[in-house]
């Protein structure tokens, strides 16, 4: 290599030419001598031709050349001493060296070149690459930053080999930045996929040693003590002391994923989305296999950025599912991101996977119904049909062309910054040629809005209404455009025109107007002459149809329009519009909402119920023998600030919340057969607020019927419905497989489940009960192990809390283990995976978690946990019940109503 | 017992004596008690007809809450979030308890909805007699005739 290089150095230097004859003649016996292998001899004759034309750099390299090639490179480094400071002789003296082995040496001969040599900086990070990455990658970026013409295929073979070396000596950085730069500047073809390789193995490396080294670590009892005081707090709205105790924790304990996840759930409740994103990422890094966590980081990122995260989220959930590949919603959570994300193959994929998990669910068949939108062909782009258009006669034909090319140029507006000025220009043309043509003038009007002059286009517009008054849509314009401006008056007289000409739009603002004044056949006209003109927006209309028959239900309460009789309404308009889902749709989408479900639920019935709306009948009975007092009372705790009906939708709200978070749309009204009279009863309360004295008594019982017996009843239905678990024979016998499957063990198994007074249900997440009971049960059996075998057994039974009355079931998981620990052990360990896990489940189920002592064994491991009444009397649907003890009996029922 | 039943309302808030004053004052002598302590010196004190308790006391200062907090914090993993609602929700169980410790026998009529938990009341009233219950929807007459036919027994 060296001796092409310094051929290469000889043949850039000065010509034969110039040499007198005797410096031609020994060069040429140079030449001669050195093709038939004389080696030294050659050098010979090259030293006397530069003895005789020294400054002829090329007989010196020759000489070095043909000593190097004859191993003699220390002779050959002294031929070129003779002439040290020449760039050309330099730069073979480098190569030379560099050839040596004296890699440092030959940087530093490079560095004396010239500063404006080509590719000096090239030539001292190539001199250092093995024995200086550091200083070579240093040089390499400098050349990279100074030459335009780079030496692609020399950087191309450099900088694969510096990347390596910089990597192995930890330079991370320094190397992804070099690989970056170069990737950037240079182009070698298939030379660079090396390079690319190398960074993709690099980050392969760092993540993997980044994944070795993610180790969580357990809470101590104070830190344990100090998460669930910020739980509370969390829980309890007090947000800014819990998040200044989450923060002060993972200062202190930094490799809890349970505190940094926690600390997530408070920042995002306080709008600190990117303080929420870091903590969540924390706990990712801290345990990257569980797929919760690593879903929470793409929920953050999918709700928060307005789509611009949603390539991290989407991979976030694709951590997620590999995590947990049998978790149906992350799946759908991922097909979702990956469709928005245009990853239209991945999208269908995760569809696919959806159906196969969830077969025969309306899940899967939204899924399929995605699948094939995904699938369906993009469809084509057409062309216009041709035809004559519909130029009036009165109109010439250049104003008709005119008028096209104008509007052509308006179209263009969003992509050229002229293109309006020029459509302004040519409808000018257009109306001298055809003044009093109304499209001309409307254009005009449109391109006018277009520029910001919205009076010139108002002026247009009356222009063109006063050319033809039977323009709908003018109207319309018209009236928006002075209700911008502030003149209310004109812009509803305009309004009121354009619906009168049947504008649909305007026709629904009109139904609107009537319904708040109490208009209502008005407005039902409104919307019968909407509905025959436009089937858009049919959202709006069934709110609106909504409103105005709560309202008309309140009207003939009251008997203001004597409807007994039979005046008919025409039921067309009271069909029920059934988008939306009800509340079992929601649970069924996240089972573990429930617990916030059933808050809400018991909310409504304490908050709503149970102080206010009683007092519907007794306000009914003053009302019927005269005495408004109670009613005046009442309007005050039905629909003051903190009454029973701003209680109820402040409630409703929230639920709707909850299920938007889950992509769907609440609707209890129409979807719910459970809890809809409890809203429809609420919306006939909210319908006759300020006038509750002038109802009639017998709607207000009828109201109270449905709130408070119904709607009472209902709700309590719901909530004890909620999430229900039987632990029985069975459900212990899957537990103890799943544990058994994951150890391969054979340990002898005990069980024993005491139902003699009922079912043992608690209320517990179907899975999270599985986990922690195989949790417990796999601690048992390594216990064991580790102390030489033994039995384990499961034992299920209930106690009973003498104060309360409320009864646990208790599952003691016993073994024969010597190994001890304590409840403070048991409590404080591994908190986010393993017992932790355990134990945090129970905790949030409302139980306990024990170390106990068990006769006949070493110790057992108790769970307790709040169990249901299943078997309760639901009181029916009449209304209030009372009872009395001591012995329950059906039959003593009574109370004054229902 | 007196022309009109003297009752003692038991409650966090002041919902049920408004109400009950609004409706039932011709008929009943009420008087209010915001917390079992409350309570119990009221009922040392003199006559009591009958009781009408409520069941959760999420109002009510945590000291002047009744149960043991330490077996409750114990209960629920040391969580003591969960054990102070826990004794909130519950607290008009508490009370009872505490009122029939203190040896008095009174009637009382519990506000709570019952009819999902019948095993649960069954045990209340055996072990707390006598006791009945109105579940919470019950409007002010619903609730007089309870208290009524509480006080005659």
């Amino acid at each position: 290599m060296i001796a092409a290089l310094l051929v290469a150095l000889a043949l850039g230097g000065p010509s034969l030419d110039g040499l007198s004859p005797v410096s031609r003649d020994l060069y040429e016996r140079g030449q001669a001598d050195e093709a038939s292998g004389a080696l030294t001899r050659a050098a010979a004759a090259y030293r006397m031709v530069w003895n005789q034309e020294p400054g002829w750099t090329r007989a010196l390299i020759d000489e070095a050349r043909v000593l190097a090639a004859a191993e003699r490179p220390e002779d050959a480094l002294r031929a070129l001493d003779r002439a040290p400071h020449v760039a050309d002789v330099m730069e073979a003296r480098g190569h030379l060296l560099q050839e040596m082995g004296r890699g440092p040496e030959a940087a530093e001969t490079f560095r004396r070149l010239p500063p404006e040599w080509p590719g000096r900086h090239l030539l001292v990070a190539q001199a250092l690459m093995h024995e200086d990455p550091v200083g070579a990658e240093e040089s390499l970026r400098r050349y990279l930053d100074d030459t335009e013409a780079l030496d692609d295929e020399a950087v191309a073979e450099l900088a694969p080999v510096l990347v390596r070396s910089l990597a192995a000596l930890g330079e991370d950085e320094r190397a992804g930045e070099l690989a970056e730069v170069v990737l950037q500047r240079v182009s070698a073809g298939d030379a660079l996929d090396v390079l690319r390789d190398v960074l993709r193995e690099r980050e392969v490396v760092k993540q993997a040693e980044r994944l070795a080294r993610a180790a969580a670590l357990p809470l101590s009892p104070a830190g344990v003590a100090t998460l669930r005081e910020a739980r509370a707090q969390m829980f309890a709205g007090e947000l800014p002391e819990a998040r200044a105790a989450l923060a002060a924790l993972t200062e202190v304990e930094p490799r809890s994923v349970a505190a940094w996840s926690t600390r997530s759930l408070a920042d995002e409740r306080a709008g600190e989305i990117v303080a929420a994103v870091v903590a969540a990422r924390h706990a990712e890094w801290l345990d990257p296999l569980d797929a919760d966590v690593a879903a929470r980081v793409g929920e953050l990122l999918a709700s928060h950025y307005a789509g611009r995260m949603d390539v991290a989220a989407a991979r976030a959930y694709g951590r997620a599912v590999q995590r947990r590949g049998t978790d149906v919603d992350l799946w759908w959570r991922k097909a979702e991101l990956e469709g928005r994300v245009g990853w239209r193959s991945n999208s269908v994929v995760s569809y696919q996977r959806v159906v196969a998990l969830a077969p025969g669910t309306e899940l899967a068949q939204d899924a399929v119904v995605r699948i094939e939108q995904l699938q369906r062909p993009v469809p084509p782009e057409v062309q216009a049909i041709d035809g004559e258009g519909f130029r009036p006669p009165s109109v010439p034909e250049s104003a008709w062309r005119s008028l096209h090319v104008a509007w052509a140029w308006q179209r263009r507006a969003d992509g050229e910054p002229d293109a309006l000025d020029r459509a302004q220009a040519e409808i000018q043309r257009t109306l001298a040629l055809a003044p009093d043509w109304t499209r001309a003038v409307n254009l005009d009007a449109a391109i006018r809005l277009d520029l910001g002059d919205d009076v010139g286009a108002l002026d247009r517009y009356r222009r063109s209404l006063a050319l033809d008054p039977n323009q709908g849509p003018v109207w319309l314009v018209l009236g928006a455009l002075l209700s911008q401006q502030g003149d209310h008056e004109e812009a509803q007289r305009a309004e009121e025109r354009a619906a009168v000409l049947g504008e649909p739009e305007a026709l629904l603002a009109s139904a609107e107007d009537h319904i708040e004044g109490w208009r209502l056949w008005a407005a039902r006209d409104q919307l019968q002459r909407y509905r025959e003109r436009s089937i858009l927006a049919p959202e709006r209309v069934a709110e609106l149809e909504r409103d105005l028959r709560a309202r008309l239900v309140a009207v003939v309460a009251a008997g203001a329009l004597g409807l007994a009789g039979g005046v008919g309404i025409p039921w067309t308009l009271w069909r029920r519009r059934r988008a939306g889902v009800g509340l079992d749709a929601v649970l069924a989408r996240d089972a573990r909402s429930f617990p916030e479900v059933a808050r809400i639920l018991a909310a409504m019935r304490h908050e709503v119920i149970k102080h206010h709306t009683t007092v519907l009948d007794a306000v009914a009975d003053a009302l019927e023998v005269g005495d408004p007092g109670p009613a005046a009372w009442a309007e005050e705790r039905l629909y003051g600030k903190e009454g029973a009906v701003p209680a109820f939708y402040h409630y409703l709200e929230e639920l709707r919340g909850l299920a938007e978070r889950q992509g769907l749309q609440l609707n209890l009204r129409h979807a719910d057969p459970d809890l809809s009279p409890v809203v429809v009863a609420m919306d006939g309360l909210r319908a006759i607020e300020g006038c509750l004295a002038k109802q009639e008594p017998d709607h207000l019982r009828a109201l109270a019927r449905a709130l408070n017996g119904k709607g009472y009843r209902a709700l309590g239905r719901k909530v004890r419905a909620l999430c229900q678990q039987q632990v029985d024979t069975a459900f212990v016998d899957e537990a103890w497989a799943l544990a058994c499957r994951e150890l391969g063990d054979a340990t002898p198994f005990e069980r024993g489940v005491d139902e003699a007074d009922g079912p043992l249900v608690v209320r517990m997440f179907r899975q999270d009960l599985l986990d922690v009971l195989v949790n417990v049960l796999r601690n048992a059996v390594q216990a064991n192990d580790a102390t030489g075998g033994g039995r384990v057994g499961v034992f299920v039974a209930v106690e009973d809390d003498w104060v309360t009355g409320l009864e646990r079931v208790v599952i003691e998981v016993r073994d024969d283990s010597t190994l001890r620990i304590d409840t403070d052990q048991l409590r404080g360990r591994f908190l986010g995976r393993g017992l932790g896990l355990a134990v945090d489940r129970v905790t949030q189920a409302g139980g306990s978690m024990h170390v106990e002592e068990a006769s006949g064994w070493a110790k057992a491991v108790t769970v307790r946990l709040p169990r249901l009444e299943v078997d309760g009397d639901d009181g029916g649907d009449d209304g209030p019940t009372w009872h009395q003890g001591p012995t329950m009996n059906d039959g003593e029922r009574g109370g004054a109503r229902g | 017992m007196a022309e009109k039943p003297v009752v003692v309302v038991i409650e966090d808030g002041h919902e049920y004596t408004e109400t009950l004053s609004r409706f039932l004052s011709e008929h009943l002598a009420l008087e209010r008690a915001g917390s079992g302590p409350e309570a119990l010196e009221r009922l040392s004190e003199g006559v009591v007809d009958v009781v009408f308790l409520d069941m959760r006391f999420d109002r009510t200062p945590e000291d002047l809450l009744l149960g043991d907090v330490d077996a409750l914090v114990d209960q629920f993993n040391g969580d003591r979030g969960q054990a102070r609602r826990f004794r909130q929700d519950h607290q008009g169980t508490y009370v009872l308890a505490a009122l029939r410790a203190a040896g008095h026998d009174v009637p009382v009529v519990m506000s709570y909805d019952f009819d999902g938990e019948p095993r649960r009341f069954a045990k209340l009233a055996r072990r707390f007699a006598p006791v009945r219950y109105l579940t919470d929807d019950a409007g002010p007459e619903t609730v007089l005739a309870a208290l009524r036919e509480a006080a005659s027994r």
